[in-house]
């Protein structure tokens, strides 16, 4: 009886530290339509603006599966950037531009990120939700984009982290 | 009996600390954003279509008094050009020549572009001065930086068109040349 009891102890102790590990995976790097990069006409500037032609994927799910088959874990994601080659001048916005899918029984929803928001190479809350959510859409776009910018290969790595809320 | 109990109260504490120091776990993922902006070097004369300009002598209808290119003068056209460069890139300028044609005896054609104005920004360039056109390659404008100029006319440097009489003995009676004028954005 007694060495059960251990067991059942040593049991709850690995769940309740496996209770609180979400996990997130982004899958996808965003892409821009080349033309946008493309100038025809003598005097003309670079669009302003342009957003992603493709974007990324994020799913949050939790390590343990009784969390994941129930879902009794709320999460938040912040998002920001680490630049690798970039220019002050630009500016990167991301958008939730979907829901993605539920995948627990319960206490499945998803809230904020849905309009454009600064990305800076400082977290901010991006958006939050409870129980597993798969393939999360975001999308992108680059602001300030013009001839007046040095010429270059710009390239950014985006964060994205998930807390227990 | 007693150390036991204390176990059992130990691992019982530390089932509800655990968690609470959990909480604060996080994971993180990334994905990569990439895109290049290119070096541009584009000009262009507008309005598009119709950069085609006639300079006509004036003759004078009183015996006596010379044939007089006062008239012949033409403002109408413009020259558009976008410029982008990487870092450390020389600056660009416009360069004129005559591509094909000859200038009739007894003539010149000068050229002189007006400053920048019109909707663009960045570092323009700034105007050399009048050039007569000839069949050697001639700056025209230099200091073209990062920038546009917008499009269409209004927008860049005018270009100011003028005949000279360099050499009244060389004029021909009706003579007549069409030329056609290069202009070119280039590295410096």
């Amino acid at each position: 009886m007694k060495k059960y009891f251990i067991y059942l102890i040593f049991f709850f102790l690995i769940t309740a530290i496996n209770a609180n590990s979400q996990r997130i995976y982004v899958s996808g790097d965003p892409t821009f339509p080349s033309a946008a990069f493309d100038l025809t006409e003598a005097g003309n500037n670079f669009e302003n603006s342009v957003t992603s032609s493709s974007g990324t994927y994020i799913t949050i799910t939790h390590q343990n599966g009784w969390y994941r088959l129930f879902g009794n874990f709320n999460w938040r994601v912040t998002i920001h950037k680490s630049d690798i080659i970039w220019n002050p001048s630009l500016e990167l916005e991301a958008r939730r531009s979907g829901n993605g899918s539920s995948g627990s029984l319960f206490n499945n929803w998803i809230s904020g990120g849905t309009n454009f928001q600064t990305v800076t190479n400082i977290p901010s809350n991006f958006f939050e939700g409870g129980a597993v959510r798969n393939d999360v859409p975001v999308e992108y776009r680059i602001n300030n984009i013009s001839v007046l910018i040095p010429a270059d290969d710009f390239e950014t790595t985006i964060y994205y982290t998930v807390y227990e809320n | 009996m007693e150390r036991k109990k204390i176990y059992a109260y130990l691992i019982i504490i530390l089932l509800w600390v655990i968690p609470g120091y959990i909480n604060g776990q996080s994971e993180e993922e990334s994905c990569s954003l990439a895109f290049s902006l290119p070096e541009i070097a584009l000009i262009d004369i507008e309005p598009a279509g119709i950069s085609n300009i006639s300079l006509t002598l004036t003759t004078n209808p009183e015996s006596g008094l010379p044939v007089t290119a006062s008239g012949a003068v033409n403002d109408d056209l413009w020259i558009n050009y976008t410029s982008s460069l990487a870092t450390g890139s020389n600056n660009r300028s416009v360069t004129v020549q005559i591509s094909s044609g000859a200038i009739p005896s007894g003539v010149a054609v000068t050229l002189q572009p007006s400053a920048f104005s019109g909707s663009g920004s960045g570092i323009t360039g700034t105007p050399v001065g009048p050039v007569s056109l000839s069949s050697t390659s001639q700056t025209l404008i230099s200091g073209i930086g990062r920038c546009f100029t917008g499009n269409g006319m209004n927008n860049g440097h005018r270009l100011n068109y003028s005949l000279e009489i360099t050499n009244y003995n060389s004029l021909r009676f009706n003579e007549s040349s069409t030329i056609q004028i290069a202009f070119t954005l280039t590295d410096n």
